[in-house]
């Protein structure tokens, strides 16, 4: 059938009073996961999974999407609040956020994440609607040298958003990469820097260090920099954005969006590397880079529209082709498993019910999400209020339940601990702490994909010049680096010559 | 001689020192993994590049640090909200088995608060009274953690 009779179709099934309840409880499951630190869409999906035998394909298929967009709303929200990155790819809605939530635009911030995300959320739908099995070829022509390249943009993204010296944000990225490494090593089944200790040997999870790094650093920071009374947002000047604001908005949501599904449909990349070359892109494009970092608001409504766009076109290769992009598109195909349905290149034919049900309740989810969401600000900024002396020991209490959440053991506690502890060194040394995360998450997938290329050729390094993806890629992270390394030396040349 | 010294407490120099410090560290970890094993690269091969990167980047932030003297480091208030924050976690995460839920969450409060000089005892007792419930009613009811919620001493006792 035709895009448009497809969408029509779809909109039937999915606006059915079944499916719009499920999508509708899967939105708010989804939000409320994404919002409370620890639990993550992963956990409640796979606790729904035995849920959804007793639903129809396309109903079990909806509310799990419903929980996994829903969690990248949720996660936005705690980001620009207190800071604290409820999702992965909602560490770099922290930088900008948080600072808009500290200028008194809290309201404004929160407004333009769930703006961005819902049109980054109906552009991509329409994207997967008219273009699914095309793109989802596109994607096939990538090899394991190519994503090498994909994941080592996203590194350099993570320097070039940086604000500090060239030399700490690389530093920090591969002490993220380095502690991805901390575990058991997957090909040759050797333990890997965990010093003996049991609980490392499954690895150290993503939660723990950011919960660390970000809730506990943060809070510790602040403490020390107002000898423990906090600091005080400045006054709430308006919860809506401006007429300006949304102007400003509007083509980073735009471009965040392309990169976003670009990403997103590329098996390895996914919300968080879209989110932060989203970021990285509007820094550098920006005429006042200097504003990131201290509440600009393109660096909200980039990655904003970047992580949902790439949250949606994650769907693409999974519908199309059977292949997960990540462990929730894994989790997607074994709930459609459980229904005897095998995704692949013939699904938008033979089931187009469920094909074109899903699409349509995506954009069905977005506007659910944007009606949850939007009035829930007033609530949000008034928790804001709350003098800082209630609120840090809530957010101690709330990680360390949360992250014991994650696998029911005492040993993440810890190692949020310690890393409350690292994350309190960096800041106190002028190192950033975003790259860390970056590092940590794409680390594993970077060693993986690097060892398959080299044994594909074997052992030649230079297929990575010879593949044409590849090349191309390495040629634009080369540029971004050189282009983040310019004015430093720049400055310096300039300040030999003044002496 | 005293501006060497300065020097040395610069952040860049510190911090060139930790990261100099971590590759040592990585590479006595990974001293027994091969470096290059039959199928291609082995366990050793990503943790000792990251770990070289680093000591070169250590180094070059170190000599930087000497030769220009950058901004000392600035712990004038304090290691105590570092401390007890810390303390207050550890302490969660070593009691919850053993207490509970109920109590960890409310002794992780307690400590916590103490990192803030400017709060009543009454305030520290309320807020800690409030987050335990709030905490044992969302995790410990509506999640169904399965983490005791009491001690379990007193369980097997009733």
């Amino acid at each position: 059938m035709t895009v448009d009779s497809g969408i029509i179709h779809g909109l039937l099934i999915a606006a059915t009073p079944n499916n719009l309840a499920l999508c509708f409880l899967g939105c708010l499951l989804g939000t409320a996961v994404g919002v409370l630190p620890g639990i993550g869409p992963l956990a409640t999906m796979a606790m729904l999974l035995p849920v959804t035998f007793y639903l129809t394909p396309v109903g079990a298929l909806i509310m799990l999407s419903g929980v996994f967009y829903g969690a990248q709303y949720g996660g936005s929200t705690t980001a620009i609040l207190i800071k604290l990155p409820g999702e992965a790819s909602s560490v770099v809605t922290c930088l900008d956020g948080h600072a808009m939530a500290q200028n008194g635009q809290g309201g404004v911030a929160l407004a333009i994440a769930a703006l961005a995300s819902v049109l980054a959320g109906c552009l991509t739908t329409i994207l997967i609607a008219a273009a699914a099995p095309p793109l989802a070829e596109v994607a096939l022509a990538f090899q394991s040298a190519d994503y090498v390249s994909v994941l080592l943009l996203g590194l350099v993204a993570a320097i070039v958003l940086s604000h500090g010296s060239l030399v700490k944000s690389i530093a920090t990225i591969v002490i993220g990469v380095l502690i991805g490494t901390v575990g058991t090593d997957l090909s040759s089944g050797a333990y890997r820097l965990t010093f003996g200790i049991p609980a490392l040997i499954d690895g150290i999870d993503f939660v723990p260090v950011a919960m660390g790094l970000f809730g506990l650093a943060e809070i510790i920071a602040n403490l020390e920099a107002t000898r423990g009374i906090g600091r005080k947002p400045a006054d709430v000047k308006s919860l809506w954005p401006s007429l300006n604001d949304l102007k400003m908005s509007l083509m980073p949501a735009l471009r965040g969006t392309a990169i976003g599904a670009a990403f997103g449909l590329l098996p390895g990349g996914g919300p968080t590397i879209g989110a932060f070359s989203a970021y990285s892109v509007e820094k550098k494009i920006s005429r006042t880079p200097s504003r990131f970092g201290r509440g600009a608001i393109e660096g909200v409504a980039a990655p904003e529209a970047a992580n949902n766009a790439a949250a949606q076109a994650s769907f693409i290769p999974m519908l199309s082709l059977g292949i997960p992009p990540n462990a929730l598109m894994a989790l997607m195909i074994g709930a459609m498993m459980i229904h005897g349905i095998t995704p692949g290149p013939n699904i938008i034919t033979k089931q187009p019910d469920l094909f074109w049900g899903v699409v349509a309740s995506m954009w069905i989810g977005n506007v659910i999400l944007v009606l949850l969401n939007l009035p829930l600000i007033r609530f949000w900024i008034l928790l804001l209020k709350i003098p800082y002396r209630f609120l840090f020991p809530s957010i101690v209490v709330l990680c360390c339940v949360g992250t014991y959440s994650i696998s029911n053991t005492v040993s993440d506690v810890f190692i949020m601990a310690g890393f409350g502890i690292f994350g309190w060194i960096l800041k106190t040394l002028d190192f950033e702490a975003a790259p860390l995360l970056m590092g940590l998450v794409l680390g594993p997938m970077l060693e993986e994909n690097f060892r398959r290329a080299l044994s594909v050729s074997n052992g030649d390094l230079m297929i990575f010049f010879q593949r044409p993806i590849s090349a191309s890629i390495i040629a634009i992270c080369a540029a971004l680096l050189v282009g983040a390394a310019l004015p430093a030396l720049r400055r310096k040349r300039e300040t030999v010559f003044v002496e | 001689m005293p501006e060497l010294a300065d020097r040395m407490c610069s952040k860049d120099f510190l911090g060139g020192a930790l990261l100099v410090a971590l590759s040592v560290f990585v590479a006595f970890g990974v001293r027994d993994l091969e470096f290059h094993s039959d199928q291609g690269i082995g366990p050793a091969y990503f943790p000792l590049v990251g770990a070289g990167i680093l000591l070169l980047l250590g180094v070059i932030l170190c000599v930087g640090a000497l030769l220009h003297g950058q901004d000392s480091i600035d712990i004038r208030h304090g290691i105590a909200p570092a401390v007890l924050i810390t303390i207050s976690v550890v302490l969660f995460g070593s009691l919850l088995d053993w207490v509970g839920l109920a109590f960890s969450s409310a002794v992780a409060v307690l400590v916590a608060s103490a990192a803030s000089r400017h709060m009543k005892p009454a305030e520290r007792i309320s807020l800690a009274v409030i987050l335990t419930v709030l905490t044992v009613f969302i995790f410990g009811i509506f999640l169904a953690l399965p983490v005791p919620i009491w001690p379990t001493w007193i369980a097997t006792r009733s």
